[in-house]
């Protein structure tokens, strides 16, 4: 019933070194550079289109995904701000909306556009690399998330209720295809879902409260 | 509802009611718009970190330079049309009609055919198209103007043969404006496409294929010899 989430091999450096980049490019292509938003785009759009491809599972919708959040990033590119998230974060998290998205049967109304207006109003839960983050939000339970947090959130919880969240995280699944792949009710799979969310928030909670 | 929570909106969970309902309160209640903002984050975070790489076809990048050159033209046009409406002035020719308006003028180059689209008796407007297809120019009149719905703009798009479809851009709507796309913008046998009108949201990007509805599809008729 578990599902495997491996840890991921290293970055290789010159990722690491084009992530460090991608401030600077989101600025000139908030600016109109097509250059910086080529460069932008060779970094980034091999794990942006294996996200979309994760969530949507079918190369012609991944593309249309992919294609979706340039677009958004193109003309929304001057929205990102560096002291909420890193800019590998900041366009995941548009991916992952739009991606989820064109994965339901209904249509959203919050658009990509949408979402990088959406995400100024989050406080920086993944920058653990700011000289200053201790001071940035003391009213904000999950501020300073370091990366691993999460994974040992989702590990401490309950065999059922992890399984279940981790189809929802790691799969996008809906609480029908999560109930129909665990073989068990709806209902069920609700009330394990929202009971491990909110054990998932109060853990992500205590682990960067300030001692 | 009254057990949503801002996470099950970020991993998509909901149902459609639901989902919507969500949304509606992310547009005004500011402390889900923080928790789920930041929700986001997390678990972009967190699934990115988990996901593999893979490398998406080349032509893709191709495609996405397309559609921001179009976009870009279209607002430059759009913005820009006075000598546009002199030449189209001296052009008078008499002109095919469609979806019974006549058009009254034509854009000043030979060879080329046209398109008279319009959307509905209901006020909204209505375009003149002209495809010059030797030097793959397009260019566009707005020849009658009104209202589109609330929260829609029109959109051109070329529909190809083999059933793919080209965004050419936001259509202006007030009278006298004109487009002109660029040659850039053509793959393929122009003559060999149909021009279609979507009613996109109007803050939405546009994509590689109609989001709205299409209220008009039309083809391309040979234009007469102008006088």
């Amino acid at each position: 019933m578990s599902v495997q989430s491996p840890e991921p091999p290293p970055l290789p450096q010159s990722i690491l070194e084009a992530d460090a980049r991608l401030p600077d490019w989101l600025a000139a292509c908030a600016a109109g550079d097509r250059a910086a938003f080529n460069r932008l785009y060779q970094a980034t759009s091999g794990r942006l289109y294996g996200l979309c491809l994760r969530i949507l599972r079918e190369e012609g919708r991944a593309q249309e995904c992919l294609q979706d959040v340039f677009l958004a990033v193109w003309q929304q590119a001057g929205r990102f701000d560096p002291a909420r998230a890193s800019a590998m974060t900041w366009l995941a998290a548009i991916t992952h909306h739009r991606a989820i998205s064109l994965s339901r049967r209904f249509t959203r109304e919050l658009t990509a556009d949408d979402w990088t207006l959406f995400l100024t109003h989050a406080e920086c839960p993944d920058r653990t690399d700011l000289p200053d983050a201790a001071q940035h939000a003391p009213d904000h339970d999950w501020h300073l998330l370091d990366r691993g947090r999460l994974q040992e959130c989702l590990d401490a919880l309950r065999a059922e209720p992890r399984a279940a969240v981790q189809y929802a995280f790691w799969q996008g699944d809906t609480y029908q295809e999560i109930a129909d792949k665990l073989a068990t009710s709806l209902n069920t799979v609700k009330s394990w879902v929202r009971r491990a969310l909110v054990e998932l928030k109060s853990c992500i909670g205590r682990g960067v409260m300030p001692s | 509802m009254n057990q949503t929570t801002p996470q099950e909106y970020v991993l998509g969970l909901l149902d459609q009611d639901d989902d919507a309902a969500f949304e509606h309160l992310l547009k005004s209640q500011t402390i889900y718009q923080k928790e789920t903002a930041e929700w986001s984050l997390i678990v972009a975070q967190a699934i990115s970190s988990k996901t593999d790489a893979r490398t998406p076809p080349g032509w893709l990048w191709t495609r996405i330079e397309r559609q921001i050159t179009a976009q870009a033209q279209a607002i430059e046009a759009a913005s820009q049309f006075g000598w546009r409406m002199v030449a189209a002035f001296l052009a008078m020719v008499g002109l095919v009609v469609a979806i019974s308006i006549t058009v009254p003028k034509t854009l000043p180059f030979s060879g080329h055919h046209e398109a008279v689209l319009a959307l509905s008796e209901t006020g909204a407007p209505a375009w003149q198209v002209q495809g010059n297809f030797k030097d793959n120019e397009l260019n566009i009149l707005v020849t009658r103007s009104g209202q589109v719905a609330a929260g829609r703009t029109p959109v051109l798009w070329l529909a190809t043969q083999g059933g793919q479809t080209i965004a050419v851009g936001r259509l202006p709507t007030q009278v006298g404006q004109t487009l002109r796309v660029s040659p850039a913008l053509w793959q393929g046998d122009m003559q060999a496409t149909k021009l279609a009108i979507s009613l996109e949201p109007a803050q939405a990007s546009i994509g590689n294929k109609p989001q709205g509805p299409v209220v008009l599809i039309e083809s391309w008729h040979s234009l007469p010899a102008a006088s």
